[in-house]
């Protein structure tokens, strides 16, 4: 442990002489206070924290990714290439020890960065949200809908698999259906149109969802009913309802009247008295008549949700910038064992191209699938016919692809920041676990075989 | 080929037959580098890798570190493969350029390779002070490398390789860079090393050094051995003697001349004994250093 300890103190040592780092803290924190002084919000302290919120984090976690790649790409390639890895081998260190060494070192460095990113980020939230800028009821609403942990939770929605099933059966039964299409894709189609209906309240009707929550409210904190309209909606769109809140059973609910606009996410602050201690929530939107309204229809995605208050931001701040960490662990590990292979430029184009495809799982997902691509063959929902050799072979590479990175997706931790959405300590410990624990360790094992294998002293 | 080397049991490097053949992209075998030589070098001693280049001396030297691998025949280097890593414990290695980090300093430097033999922090405090000392850096302890000349680089990187006090001392090209001073420093280094029972292994251009220390050299040219044995017997020329006599009146000499042609039936061949440069700068060097120190007071 002491010869791994020495090569990551060595490379830490190499970061900081070199200036590395004092570039990047530098570049990290022209941008992250820069940034969201170029970008427009929607004019609103919300829309302006979120901004500081998603673009500072974003952008300081893409630069570092970069620097990462670089830095893990050239941290034995260099060496090999300038010779210096001539006199390392010949000291009694294990391949893989050198290997730890300089994948400790960048991840030492990655939690300094990583760290300074936290507290230049918090600064500039405190700094927007200083006392003498904004009255206490803003600072309460902003600290309990945006600065917050929300967990969000969906109305349940039952008897729907069950109707979904039957109304299945009586379409193949009728034999009205294309024998081309597959079952699953009437499944898919049919659940789509049965779950709209679920979320459409017809002008002058009304519709309660029930939400069941996996705890009951501490009654601490407001409740919040987010919702918002199908996007398929018309823009501009204006109608007037009324929301009724109550826990189940036979109580007066809370009233509060209401514009919906389409386009944009709203939510209704419930008291937190309201619903104090109960664990089932009741939703009611009355559509009432009105000049311009027709029906509601809520996004079935998450058009209609309740969040519930379960931490402060920066418990989620820290859970998010542990998931960014072990993304970049994952990144140093990759180009290190790229560079453990391959000289300085090659080991980071390899490694960029892997960290692209690690970004676009959807992509990577559809070529896998055939869903597109193979021009001629496929037809969304149809049977492919016909698909050539070379079709096959991209559609195997993408296979393959797809199996190693699909545990590698995380939920999208800089979304979720924004929209105050409790990110799970599970979530972050799995990424821990994955990124850093299993993959890296893959990752190792490569790199390490490969360098046994490789002859350093070739001549150049 | 004057010798071939035999196996010996104290051998500390001990190669059969190696072969190195290097392929191209292809793995098709491109050049035939090393060619089926074999050698030993016994401990305690100073063994002298000579050749022109692409003669094969640093392709063997890189297989004797591990750094490549053989195509073929056997190498063992203190008893194991060069790839086994607790044999690295005990062999230090001074590449032909010394590919140091720049940005640490000479005290960094070694502290570096220090703690990769796990020393510890007395023991590593201790040993670079010692060699900061013996290489003559003491005053250049905490300038970073990427300021020193060659010679100084040089130096740190002679340093590095004796951190551990090997049993086996790899040097290829020691003296490169350095002043004709630090030349004689070195050369008195190894064999001082030498005298306490460690083995070096020397590869030179530089022949004057090579015959200064070595008991043994082995010369290749493409890539096989062309001589090999001790340099005192393949130096000598044994149907030939030299007479040094002191001086004496010229009178004297022509009559003891005469005697000589009479008996050899030919005439001999006389000049005057010469030092070589190098004795003769340091004597110079020497002599100043003496006439400054006194006209200064320095004692040092």
């Amino acid at each position: 442990m002491r010869t791994v300890l020495a090569i990551a103190r060595h490379a830490i040592a190499g970061a900081v002489r070199s200036r590395v780092v004092a570039t990047l803290i530098g570049l990290l924190l022209v941008t992250m206070v820069s940034l969201p002084l170029m970008l427009k919000s929607d004019g609103t302290l919300t829309g302006h924290v979120r901004i500081v919120l998603g673009y500072t984090l974003g952008l300081a976690s893409f630069l570092l990714a970069l620097a990462t790649l670089w830095a893990g790409s050239a941290a034995l390639s260099v060496e090999i290439q300038d010779k210096q890895a001539h006199l390392l081998l010949t000291k009694p260190v294990r391949k893989v020890q050198i290997w730890l060494g300089k994948w400790f070192g960048l991840l030492a460095l990655n939690a300094v960065l990583l760290t300074f990113c936290g507290l230049v980020l918090c600064g500039m939230l405190w700094w927007t949200i200083r006392p003498d800028t904004l009255s206490e009821e803003d600072r309460h609403r902003l600290h309990g809908e945006v600065l917050a942990a929300l967990t969000t939770h969906g109305p349940a929605l039952q008897g729907l698999d069950e109707a979904v099933d039957q109304r299945v059966q009586a379409l193949l039964a009728s034999g009205e259906v294309d024998p081309h299409i597959s079952e699953t894709a009437i499944r898919k189609k049919v659940h789509a149109a049965m779950l709209r209906s679920r979320y459409l309240v017809p002008e002058g009707e009304e519709r309660t969802w029930l939400f069941d929550l996996p705890r009951p409210l501490d009654g601490d904190r407001d409740v919040l009913v987010s919702y918002r309209f199908d996007p398929s909606r018309p823009a501009g769109l204006e109608i007037t309802g009324q929301w009724r809140v109550k826990p189940v059973g036979p109580v007066e609910p809370y009233r509060v009247q209401s514009r919906l606009s389409t386009g944009k996410r709203t939510a209704v602050r419930v008291p937190a008295n309201v619903v104090a201690g109960a664990s089932q929530v009741e939703v009611t939107y009355v559509n009432e008549p009105g000049d311009e309204s027709g029906a509601a229809l809520f996004d079935p995605r998450d058009g209609l949700v309740l969040r519930t208050y379960e931490g402060g931001f920066v418990g989620n701040l820290f859970r998010a910038l542990l998931i960014v960490y072990a993304r970049l662990a994952l990144l140093a590990a990759l180009g290190l064992t790229a560079g453990f292979m391959l000289s300085t430029p090659v080991a980071l184009f390899t490694s960029l191209v892997v960290a692209i495809l690690l970004q676009c799982p959807g992509y990577v997902e559809s070529v896998a699938s055939g869903a597109f691509m193979f021009e001629g063959h496929s037809h969304g929902d149809h049977v492919h016919e016909g698909a050539g050799l070379w079709d096959l072979f991209v559609q195997g590479l993408f296979h393959a692809f797809n199996v190693i990175l699909k545990p590698l997706q995380d939920p999208h931790v800089l979304g979720l920041l924004g929209d105050a959405e409790r990110i799970p300590w599970l979530a972050a410990g799995r990424a821990l676990l994955v990124k850093m624990v299993v993959y890296s360790g893959l990752l190792a094992v490569l790199g390490v075989r490969i360098l046994n294998r490789r002859e350093i002293g070739l001549p150049s | 080929m004057i010798e071939s080397s035999s196996v010996v049991e104290s051998a500390v490097v001990e190669a059969e037959g190696l072969v190195k053949v290097f392929r191209d992209f292809w793995r098709r075998p491109k050049v035939r580098a090393v060619d089926d030589i074999s050698f030993s070098i016994e401990k305690g001693k100073v063994f002298g890798l000579l050749g022109p280049n692409g003669s094969g001396k640093s392709t063997t030297l890189k297989m004797i570190l591990g750094l490549l691998y053989p195509t073929g025949g056997k190498l063992t280097v203190l008893g194991v493969s060069p790839q086994d890593v607790e044999a690295k414990r005990r062999i230090g290695y001074l590449p032909e350029e010394s590919y140091l980090y720049p940005y640490l300093s000479a005290e960094e430097t070694l502290d570096f390779y220090a703690r990769l033999f796990n020393m510890a922090r007395p023991e590593r405090a201790a040993r670079i002070e010692e060699l900061l000392t013996l290489v003559d850096l003491q005053y250049a302890r905490d300038r970073r490398v990427a300021e020193f000349s060659k010679g100084m680089a040089r130096r740190v990187g002679l340093a590095q390789a004796l951190i551990n006090d090997p049993d086996l001392v790899i040097l290829d090209e020691p003296t490169a860079g350095l002043d004709p001073i630090g030349c004689r420093e070195v050369k008195d280094l190894i064999l001082n090393l030498s005298e306490r029972g460690k083995t070096v292994l020397l590869s030179s251009h530089l022949l004057a050094d090579v015959e200064d220390v070595c008991d043994r050299i082995t010369i290749l040219y493409k890539g096989t051995i062309r001589a090999a044995g001790n340099v005192h017997e393949l130096l000598e020329e044994p149907d030939r003697c030299r007479l040094t006599l002191p001086e004496m009146p010229t009178e004297k000499l022509k009559e003891i001349l005469g005697s000589l042609r009479q008996a050899l039936g030919q005439e001999p061949d006389v000049d005057h004994p010469r030092r070589n440069l190098e004795e003769f700068f340091l004597e110079v060097v020497q002599e100043a250093r003496a006439a400054h120190a006194e006209s200064t007071g320095d004692k040092g």
